[in-house]
């Protein structure tokens, strides 16, 4: 990093000059260097944000893996249990007892891999779609003013934007049932939603989830998108050219190998946002074929649960750590 | 920058491709803003116009009454209070993180202290970390403190986060060192320097990790609602619990949901430009 400073310099002063600074420099990195007066000084600067560090990250990240093999309710002496609640997690007893974590650990998961297998692809795909689009846009001021537009709704607050669609898809009086009125179709009682709360209708409910998953969720990866297609070397596009490429093959074959790094990274975060679902069905009520991972662990915090929610915590840790290493395995087989 | 129109079709009388393309983006967009523009029209009614099954409530002049009610607490919900909330944990989240992380991006640029990259490679390494592990641990400890139910809650565990001092760190590599040189000849303090010489040259990265930090503070649902008691909890949390009275108050529900929604839409029309940068900024699409 110093060369970068250097050559920083370099740039921007003759050659005297640079000796001068660079000079300079040396000397007075020399002679404070690890001088108490200037440890101390550097404290100064990452001292606060270290003590929040360590505090409110280092210190949860170490109790929340220990804490795992304790029984805990939040207030009395933590009694070490071994592997007693992984144990309670992964036994299924019959109707009472243990089963109920077995059943809140893996009827949460199941949830929390529906909405991540298909929010994730649906997040990819439909930016990666407008960002094709919108850069085969010639007119700039048209294109950034799309391109605001869509990425407006991903601003807000998933409470919000839930709110929002189950209005829309209120079944009394809400706007899209309203449409397919006027345009003749009464779904009267299959409406998606009864009063915004959902009763039997988990199929339906996973499809509004998902419309506002993609209303809200695209704008991020379009920009990244699109700004990674814009630093694509045009020169690669003229081979292609040249070679009578249509334009199908130039997507495949340039645009995506060219863009991998900000798809690892666009598959990355949204798998790991996936699997952290929790205001999207959080907001639609308690159905438990709909209730995430996360909602049962709130939920079990609510209840100073803490000893198999943080095994529960864990367990999730994991799943999205090894996730994560397999795509950047996959990615980088590409190479 | 000239690259961008990379499926360009060589000049045509009339670019008819072009013609379909923009109209097929025009109804993409009507779509993408009829939600917000339903939410707003609305919350222009009052609850009273939805009570009948098919009562035709597009007659009903438009009217801010359904606000005055929301947020004068007449709905029942304190709004207004989760409001002020919201206000002022997003606004000191955000000046502390700028501070705070600017102040540790700096040292971790431009000073030289023992041990520096073996802490600066261990918070890399921790962003690796799935925050779902220290969630529960982070509730206890902001328990043991004595914080829960205050605005440090929800302020200080924010705090602790490293990327944007990774992001604040990397632009500080883009600016010249010779200002400061020139500084600390002249005898300047390191805290002088980075005051009145740093600052106002990473003004740039600083807006966009501000308007991150102000959006994740403004939007957080989860942690709100477990450290906060329902009155003193902020907007976004607090419009769970108003979801709950969909049947009887669709007009105020979406009055709320208007009122959350306004100040980020209008940060958003004033600072579109440092937004967008921020976001190819922090994937990496720069480098």
């Amino acid at each position: 990093m110093k060369k970068n400073e250097r050559s920083l310099c370099a740039n921007s002063f003759p050659p005297a000059s640079v000796e001068m600074f660079t000079g300079a420099k040396q000397h007075s990195v020399q002679k404070r260097k690890h001088t108490v007066a200037n440890q101390l000084q550097s404290a100064i600067f990452i001292g606060p944000h270290l003590v929040f560090f360590v505090v409110f990250f280092l210190l949860p990240f170490v109790v929340g893996i220990v804490m795992s093999f304790f029984q805990w309710d939040m207030v009395g002496t933590p009694v070490f249990v071994g592997l007693d609640n992984f144990k309670k997690i992964f036994t299924f007893v019959g109707e009472a007892g243990d089963t109920y974590y077995n059943r809140l650990f893996f009827e949460g998961l199941r949830a929390t891999l529906i909405y991540t297998v298909v929010a994730t692809p649906l997040i990819i795909i439909v930016p990666m779609l407008f960002a094709v689009l919108l850069n085969a846009i010639k007119n700039r001021k048209l294109r950034s003013m799309f391109q605001a537009v869509l990425y407006a709704p991903s601003l807000l607050s998933v409470a919000t934007v839930a709110l929002i669609f189950l209005w829309l898809f209120n079944q009394d009086l809400g706007p899209v049932n309203d449409f397919f009125g006027w345009l003749g179709v009464n779904w009267g009682r299959n409406a998606l939603f009864e009063n915004g709360v959902v009763i039997d209708a988990v199929p339906r409910a996973w499809i509004v989830i998902f419309i506002f998953t993609v209303w809200s969720g695209v704008g991020g990866n379009m920009i990244i998108f699109m700004s990674a297609m814009s630093n694509i070397s045009p020169s690669l596009y003229e081979a292609a050219n040249l070679d009578g490429a249509n334009a199908w093959k130039k997507f495949w074959k340039i645009t995506l190998p060219e863009m991998r790094f900000q798809l690892l990274y666009s598959t990355v975060m949204g798998t790991i946002g996936g699997f952290n679902v929790f205001g999207q069905t959080a907001m639609y009520g308690g159905d438990i074929y709909n209730t995430t991972l996360m909602q049962n662990i709130r939920s079990m915090i609510e209840l100073n649960i803490a000893g198999i929610a943080s095994a529960m915590a864990l367990l999730l840790g994991l799943i999205i750590s090894i996730f994560s290493a397999i795509q950047f395995k996959m990615m980088n087989k590409k190479d | 920058m000239n690259n961008m129109n990379i499926y360009r079709v060589k000049k045509k009388p009339f670019p008819i491709g072009q013609c379909v393309l923009i109209l097929v983006m025009i109804a993409i967009c009507i779509l993408w803003i009829i939600p917000i523009w339903s939410m707003i029209e609305t919350s222009l009614h009052t609850d009273d116009a939805f009570t009948f099954y098919g009562l035709d409530y597009i007659k009903e002049p438009l009217t801010f009454k359904t606000y005055e009610n929301v947020l004068s607490g007449a709905s029942g919900q304190p709004v207004a209070k989760w409001f002020s909330n919201s206000v002022c944990v997003a606004v000191l989240s955000t000046l502390l993180t700028v501070l705070i992380d600017s102040m540790a991006a700096y040292g971790y640029a431009r000073l030289n202290f023992k041990g520096k990259n073996l802490v600066f490679t261990l918070l890399m390494v921790t962003m690796m970390i799935p925050g779902v592990i220290n969630l529960i641990p982070q509730y206890a400890i902001v328990s043991q403190l004595n914080l829960k139910n205050t605005i440090w809650a929800l302020i200080l565990p924010g705090l602790s986060g490293v990327g944007n001092i990774f992001l604040i760190r990397q632009f500080m590599y883009s600016v010249p060192t010779d200002l400061d040189n020139a500084a600390a000849i002249d005898g300047a303090s390191k805290i002088r320097i980075y005051f009145q010489i740093i600052l106002p040259q990473i003004v740039p990265v600083l807006v966009t990790v501000a308007m991150f930090t102000f959006l994740g503070s403004w939007n957080d649902l989860l942690w709100p609602s477990l450290v906060m008691s329902d009155e003193n909890l902020t907007l976004t949390a607090g419009l769970e619990k108003l979801k709950g009275e969909y049947d009887r108050e669709k007009a105020s529900i979406m009055a709320a949901a208007t009122v959350s929604a306004i100040p980020v839409l209008i940060i958003y029309l004033f600072s579109q430009k440092f937004l967008l940068q921020g976001i190819s900024l922090s994937s990496g699409v720069k480098e």
